[in-house]
């Protein structure tokens, strides 16, 4: 024959025609063709044709599909894989137990992650939002800060064409009113703490579109002296009337009123701005001249700009700012600094959305998230996923013998190769499902508890489609790549030798299962090395010797409201016999308390020298005793001394960095000059992620928004009801607010141990699994070799031989996985301390341990099969033969 | 049993033909009576109905070279076929004749 109709359509009749009618339907319309194409061109012919098998579409009559063969041989399949779920409970249990183990940590993992990759996601055009960058490279050191200079808006508007929007920000605690405030509403006596005060332009909330609830936004900040305020807050203080307008104070200073402009919707947990008290920047001054001034970077500005603005064109625009009026402001100070500057600052931009997790190398102040640990959760994840797919492989392989017969059987009544393989796949994927199923619940009931230790505040998206579809793309590939293994070595299986009651595997899935386990002994190893690096280099970190004392101190909090009651306070306290000291300072060497950056040198050589950086504060003359810091040489600041007023202490960081070889004497200045009469030992003063900067405190009684005293005693509760019963007499309407040293010290390390807790937990999960499964591949192997023990025994082996035959492969894998483990976990160790300025050493007992506790553990889950296949009666597994 | 508009007209092409009742002739014949062309798979499809419902029954033969060697599937009407022909017919006589002017009777 010449011509053939379109093979595509044909093929298209198969699926459309009852089987038994497809011989004769396909004859008719091949029939019909031929006479077509004689009479008309063939083009027309094969239309005909592909329309007539069209038509038979209709052909297709739903019963007959599902009652062919097929489905029926689909429902064996089930059958027939759920009957042997049910008859093997230990190891069915344990592979869709390890499973849904996984599948719930891979869940609340995945929405772990899932939030933290949506921060500020939500804001409207957050593609065009940014955070200005300071860039500052020199001689290899790479600095990067987001604070500007006041004026940098005006000047952005000016003279930076394509940007829509500048707003700043001031969110640093200690900054002025920024922080925590005493806050009193007008016509109202109670005086109430509150956190999250920040001040900020109109514009800033126009760039990052504040929903409101009340109020207009568009104007809500554009007097001066107004105040937005969250719903929450509002509620706690109007209930549910709208307080636009009303006045509040701050701090007890009746001078200056706060109105009201809006009440804002409450933040989303999900935004790296949290705060719930926004003071407008509209006409603020915090000292003469200072918002024209280049001198002091305070200032997060955010850029919105034009849609199709390039941000790296802006960013090179932003050379022309810098030399049109930062150089000339340091050109009139310190040539060197201006011209430093022209070479190695420079200036770029940070999408709004990248800020949560790519900002730890900054300063910066927010609470940021950290890429790395989204990258460490995630390999985790991956981690504890692939050792349950590998539990799943090795299982199925290993009980294939007790699979074997039945696959024989099939291939002989006539199933294929390739139907045996959709046998096992289909059964891989009813695994599962089923895990899947229990994964989820369990995830479900979980996720309080995992949000609790995260700190976050997760829901399971249940009515998020495309997280469905994503679990169910899971589930599907999952169960592909741990059933497409097996499903091919069973397929394989040749008919007549598993009839006959032959069972090899052959070399090649013996090899594989040993390599899977050798991998599961690897991952182990890694992990309960990780697991006990990081438990140590906390307790370390939290157990330090810091330079000062942080136990038995506790902290008032907010005594800069108290005005001359507070000297009566601090003598009233020191009357109190559990009382050693009492001083006030609002600097205090934790973290969140007030911080200055400073530039220091050595007295008259100022416009030689490069700066020294280093933070400045104010103390009082019991602060060194109060906190347990140690004078090296020279003598405390004094009360009674004038003189005292241009005296400083100094830290060793900054003898050293000043080049000092008499400190004692020696004149510094950081624009004012001082003389040096102490050097007091290095002490931490930030996170120990910080080495330790240099540190100068000078007298100055107004900086005491804190009273910390030093106590002796072993009654806290009494205590504490003695100094709040003082307190309530001098300030009856501002109740008392205690904080703990040692308390606000730990949490400090809040974030980074908790990392470390979740990192333990999915650890020890992660262990569990692998564990699981090798205990059930170590019962398999043990049952595949129960004739050879029986007749070992009947011979004479003693148990301890009957041991050592049966469990030396696994020991052995165990030693193998060492070789890579050991390394390894070493290798991701010190990367993982390199982000710690002081760190434990990676001594040889942490691998040491590691490694013997793997083995005991490979021994203790191996022995359990063991023993019990040592003990039986030989008799009852040979009486068959 | 029903009988519905389509299969009837099938049902009567087969008696029609006769022997020679195959897929393509009963098409062939109906388009050249109906002056319409029936889908080759309605109209299977109808048989197959027919087939089920008992007037029609079948056996294969016949195969061509044209048909690239399949053989063909040849109908006879049955006698419940020609009974259900016989009862809708006699229902159509009976609402005809309630119906003024109109002329069915066959000559």
């Amino acid at each position: 024959m010449k011509s053939h109709p379109p093979k595509w359509a044909d093929r298209l009749l198969d699926w459309f025609c009852p089987p038994e009618l497809l011989e004769i339907i396909r004859g008719d319309l091949y029939e019909i063709y031929h006479s077509r194409i004689k009479k008309r061109s063939r083009f027309q012919a094969n239309v005909q044709f592909v329309m007539d098998v069209l038509s038979t579409s209709q052909m297709i009559s739903k019963s007959k599909r599902l009652n062919s063969n097929k489905t029926g041989m689909y429902r064996n399949y089930f059958k027939v894989a759920w009957r042997n779920l049910l008859r093997f409970k230990t190891y069915s249990l344990i592979k869709i137990g390890g499973f849904a183990l996984s599948i719930a940590s891979c869940l609340l993992i995945a929405l772990y992650i899932l939030d933290e990759i949506s921060y500020d996601k939500h804001t409207p055009d957050s593609e065009r939002i940014y955070r200005l960058r300071n860039h500052w490279d020199k001689e290899g050191t790479m600095l990067v800060w987001p604070a500007m200079e006041a004026p940098m808006k005006k000047a952005i508007e000016e003279d930076n064409p394509g940007t829509e929007l500048v707003g700043r920000l001031i969110p640093f605690a200690g900054w002025f009113l920024a922080g925590s405030n005493m806050v009193n509403i007008e016509g109202e006596e109670r005086t109430i703490y509150e956190e999250g005060f920040v001040y900020a332009d109109q514009e800033f909330i126009d760039i990052i579109d504040l929903p409101m609830k009340h109020g207009d936004r568009a104007s809500a900040l554009k007097e001066p002296n107004t105040i937005v305020i969250s719903a929450s807050k509002a509620e706690k203080y109007f209930g549910n009337t709208n307080p636009v307008g009303k006045t509040l104070y701050l701090n007890g200073n009746k001078e200056r009123s706060f109105r009201i402009g809006g009440v804002m919707e409450d933040l989303p947990s999900n935004s790296q701005f949290a705060f719930d008290f926004i003071i407008t920047l509209t006409s603020e001054e915090f000292w003469d001249g200072e918002q024209s001034s280049w001198c002091c970077s305070n200032y997060m500005t955010y850029i919105k700009l034009h849609p199709g603005r390039d941000p790296v064109a802006f960013a090179e625009n932003m050379k022309v700012i810098q030399e049109k009026y930062q150089v000339p402001h340091f050109m009139s100070q310190n040539v060197e600094i201006a011209e430093d500057m022209r070479d190695h600052r420079f200036f770029s931009l940070q999408p709004l959305t990248d800020i949560h997790l790519y900002s730890t190398e900054m300063f910066d102040v927010f609470k940021n998230g950290d890429i790395r640990v989204v990258y460490m959760f995630g390999s985790v994840a991956f981690v504890i996923l692939l050792l349950a797919i590998v539990n799943f492989i090795n299982l199925s392989i290993a009980k294939s013998s007790t699979r074997s017969k039945e696959v024989g059987i099939r291939k002989v009544i006539g199933s294929s190769r390739a139907e045996v393989r959709t046998q096992f796949l289909m059964e891989s994927f009813l695994f599962t499902f089923i895990s899947f199923f229990i994964g989820l619940l369990l995830a479900w009931v979980v996720l309080p508890l995992f949000n609790q230790i995260a700190a976050k505040s997760l829901h399971m998206p249940w009515d998020d489609v495309w997280f469905l579809m994503a679990s169910l793309a899971v589930v599907f590939f999952v169960s592909t790549l741990a059933g497409s293994y097996p499903s091919l070595v069973l397929s394989r299986l040749i008919p007549i030798e598993t009839l006959k009651g032959k069972f090899r595997l052959g070399a090649k899935s013996g090899m594989l299962q040993s390599v899977l386990v050798t991998f599961q002994f690897t991952t182990c190893v890694v992990l309960i090395i990780a697991t006990i690096v990081v438990s140590r280099q906390m307790d370390f970190i939290l157990n330090k010797d810091l330079g000062f004392d942080k136990d038995q101190v506790i902290l008032l909090r907010g005594t800069n409201t108290m005005g001359d009651q507070l000297p009566v306070l601090r003598d009233q306290l020191k009357r109190l016999s559990e009382v050693k000291h009492v001083s006030s300072s609002s600097y205090l060497p934790i973290s969140n308390m007030s911080r200055n950056g400073n530039s220091f040198w050595n007295d008259g050589r100022r416009s030689e020298d490069k700066a020294i950086s280093g933070q400045f504060w104010r103390i009082d003359e019991a602060y060194l005793e109060t906190m347990g810091m140690k004078l090296l040489e020279g003598r405390n600041l004094s009360r009674d001394l004038a003189t005292d007023s241009a005296s400083v202490i100094i830290n060793q960081q900054m003898v050293m960095e000043l080049g000092l070889e008499n400190p004692i004497g020696a004149k510094i200045t950081n624009g004012d000059t001082y003389t040096v009469i102490g050097v007091i030992e290095d002490f931490h003063f930030e996170a120990l992620t910080e080495n330790i900067r240099p540190l100068a405190m000078a007298y100055g009684t107004w900086a005491n928004e804190t009273t910390s005293i030093r106590v002796n005693t072993d009654d806290m509760q009494t205590f504490i009801s003695r100094i709040t019963n003082e307190w309530d007499q001098l300030m009856p309407n501002q109740p008392i607010r205690i904080q703990f040293m040692d308390e606000r010290f730990a949490q400090m390390y809040k974030s980074v141990k908790r990392t470390g807790q979740i990192f333990s937990v999915f650890a020890f999960l992660a262990i569990t699994i692998a564990g699981l499964g090798l205990f059930a591949l170590s019962a398999f192997l043990v049952e595949q070799r129960r004739k050879e023990i029986s007749i070992r025994k009947v011979l004479g082996a003693t148990p301890a031989n009957l041991f050592k035959t049966l469990s030396s492969k696994l020991v052995m894998l165990v030693f193998i996985s060492l070789i890579f483990a050991l390394p390894g976990g070493w290798y991701f160790m010190k990367e993982w301390l390199a982000d710690y300025s002081y760190r434990i050493n990676l001594s040889s007992d942490i691998f040491l341990i590691s490694a013997i506790s793997m083995v005991l553990v490979a021994i203790f889950i191996v022995s359990f099969e063991v023993v019990s296949a040592i003990k039986r009666n030989p008799a009852e597994t040979l009486h068959a033969e | 049993m029903k009988l519905g508009g389509f299969e009837e007209i099938v049902l009567l092409a087969v008696g029609a033909l006769g022997d020679n009742a195959y897929g393509v002739t009963i098409q062939s014949i109906l388009k050249e009576k109906m002056k319409k062309n029936p889908s080759i798979g309605a109209l299977h499809s109808a048989l197959y109905r027919l087939e089920e419902k008992g007037f029609l029954t079948s056996h294969e033969g016949g195969a061509t070279a044209e048909r690239g060697g399949r053989r063909k599937k040849y109908y006879q009407i049955t006698s419940g076929g020609r009974q259900i022909l016989e009862e809708t017919n006699a229902l159509r006589m009976e609402f005809a004749k309630s119906i003024p002017g109109l002329n069915l009777s066959v000559d």
